[in-house]
């Protein structure tokens, strides 16, 4: 009892501790040379302008896509009873890769520049939106199906990676028949980036991902129940269907939003809650805010190595998660999975 | 009575596995339902519990009821149970889900400790459920069962997996927890002799139907060979059945 709650203690204390060492690091370091004191000062008076619109959206930006990711794929493994399970696992970012393709290629909507070394979107709303679009199409299929036919969480795993590979062959499709310029910015959208969200955007990730912890975290005793065969569940009051599509509907909401503002970032939603499984606890009372935590720091860590590590160049995100995420994970699975 | 089923049908798939079935519990019986594997124990039981809704009547202690007023006054353990990454103390508090609000009280908190002494699950209590043995979780979905104060407690082959001394530590637990506290005790199980052991009534199913009910006396080499299709020696011992395979 004593070590189980010493345990949870100490992983909060932890947790509360990286996030704000992460924070302040990224708010401190950058290309844009500036002392500790020149950077308070710019947060306090907005000059020199770097520090309130380019380093602190991309960093509140990195925050709440962490968080809402890793706490879509804590519910999603939860429900669908499957440790691979993430909001990826069921199509979302095919999805929005296709919708974004699709926006670019025949919409002439974001041709991206590569202006020094960042991106210009022509149409800024048009691509989002259309990613949004994508990457619902596979949960209402997914949806649907096991409306109607009350399909296992197995099948509905089975069904996301059918619509997964869909939409890449419909991505493919166009870009093989596109010029080069615009199968390199579909490319380019693909990569995720937490600087191209505007404090509007931001604001609605904001939104998207309190309503959704919100119900979560009202729900966290039916994730306890989950767990147990759903005979069991149902036995001890909760209806396992309702509260599978409630949580289905609202982690894959939650994050295509996230995807179609920043693009794809993979692994966050793996790595968090599984290593909070592993390292802490299960009980989803604590999981729920702790890989929520935990995916924030992460994201927020592998956005600032990626643009620091090369002076000149900053690495999407992306590519950073799934470089330090893969080892992690797999030393974790070596330690401590059974 | 605690328990009344009506007319109680069920099919899976227009396949029919329960026929027109009906009988009383009384509180603090406890009745176990024999039968061979396919004969509909584990159906009957589910269909008693909510998780499979049946033609007919099963009503608890007079009402139709369903959800978490359903769940407050039965309790349910499954044959098999998934286990997850939670410990022996967050299970037994999930018995607790249908009582408490929006988190657990102090009053939850103290049944789950009470569980935990009776069920002799201390030294576990905050291990991981993952790491435990098949008897271990079974005593564990037992405890979480009992720690929801049931009024009812179903039961599918509870002594599954358990060694012969847990299996007569738990039967007996049971036998005294529903003497005790008057908790209805219905359990499927294929051990005839545990069953003629610790049974007040036994439910005895064959394709779907009673074949016979009652005390120990239903126990006959005669039902045994109508309904399991194998022959037996019966020896009765101190008011129990032994029940012998036949030469």
């Amino acid at each position: 009892m004593i070590e189980y709650s010493r345990r949870l203690r100490n992983a909060e204390i932890l947790l509360i501790a990286v996030l704000v060492s992460s924070f302040l690091f990224a708010l401190f370091i950058g290309p844009y040379d500036l002392t500790p004191k020149e950077v308070i000062d710019a947060l306090v008076t907005g000059t020199p302008p770097v520090i309130r619109s380019v380093r602190l959206p991309r960093i509140v930006t990195a925050l709440l896509v962490g968080a809402s990711l890793a706490v879509s794929g804590a519910v999603m493994q939860c429900i669908l009873r499957n440790p691979l399970a993430s909001p990826f696992t069921l199509g979302i970012s095919q999805g929005a890769a296709f919708g974004a393709a699709f926006a670019i290629i025949y919409l002439g909507a974001g041709v991206l520049h590569r202006t020094g070394e960042s991106l210009t979107i022509l149409n800024p709303y048009l691509v989002p939106f259309f990613a949004f679009l994508g990457s619902l199409i596979s949960v209402f299929v997914i949806l649907m199906l096991s409306k109607l036919r009350n399909l296992s969480p197995e099948a509905m795993i089975l069904a996301g990676v059918a619509m997964a590979s869909l939409f890449q062959a419909a991505t493919m499709l166009m870009q093989y028949f596109t010029d080069d310029v615009k199968v390199a910015s579909v490319v380019f959208w693909t990569f995720g980036d937490m600087g191209r969200t505007t404090w509007m955007e931001i604001f609605l990730i904001f939104l998207a991902l309190s309503f959704c912890l919100l119900y979560f975290i009202m729900r966290r005793m039916d994730y306890n129940a989950l767990t147990l065969a759903d005979e069991t569940a149902i036995s001890l009051g909760v209806n396992p269907q309702r509260v599978r599509m409630e949580s289905l509907l609202l982690a894959s909401f939650l994050t295509a939003i996230c995807v179609s503002f920043t693009g794809i970032v993979g692994f966050i939603g793996l790595v968090a809650p599984h290593s909070i499984r592993i390292a802490v606890t299960g009980d989803y009372r604590y999981l729920i805010p702790l890989s929520t935590a935990f995916g924030a720091a992460l994201l927020l860590i592998a956005d600032t190595f990626g643009r620091t590590i090369l002076m000149t160049v900053a690495i999407p995100v992306g590519i950073v998660t799934a470089f330090i995420g893969a080892p992690t994970f797999i030393y974790l699975l070596l330690r401590g999975w059974r | 009575m605690s328990i009344t089923v009506k007319g109680l049908s069920f099919s899976y798939n227009s396949k029919p596995v329960l026929k027109n079935l009906s009988f009383d519990v009384r509180a603090g019986e406890v009745v176990f339902i024999v039968g061979p594997n396919g004969s509909g124990k584990t159906t009957l039981l589910k269909c008693i519990a909510g998780i499979l809704k049946p033609r007919g009547a099963v009503l608890v202690e007079g009402l139709n009821l369903s959800g978490k007023d359903l769940a407050k006054r039965l309790a349910y353990v499954p044959q098999r149970s998934d286990v997850a990454f939670l410990t022996v103390f967050d299970i037994i508090l999930l018995g607790r889900k249908p009582h408490m609000g929006f988190r657990p009280g102090k009053e939850d908190y103290e049944v789950v400790r009470e569980v935990i002494t009776l069920m002799d699950l201390d030294e576990l209590a905050f291990r991981r459920v993952d790491e435990l043995s098949g008897g271990e979780v079974q005593k564990v979905m037992i405890a979480r069962a009992l720690a929801q104060k049931p009024r009812i407690l179903l039961l599918d082959e509870p002594t599954n997996n358990l060694d012969v001394r847990n299996q007569i530590e738990i039967m007996r637990l049971i036998r005294k927890i529903a003497k005790e506290s008057g908790i209805s005790v219905v359990s499927t199980m294929h051990d005839l002799n545990l069953a003629s052991l610790y049974a007040d009534r036994i439910l005895m199913l064959k394709d779907g139907e009673i074949f016979a009910e009652g005390g120990l006396e239903v126990l006959t080499k005669e039902n045994i060979r109508a309904v399991y299709g194998i022959d037996v020696e019966v020896v009765r011992f101190n008011g129990k059945a032994v029940i012998l395979p036949g030469e």
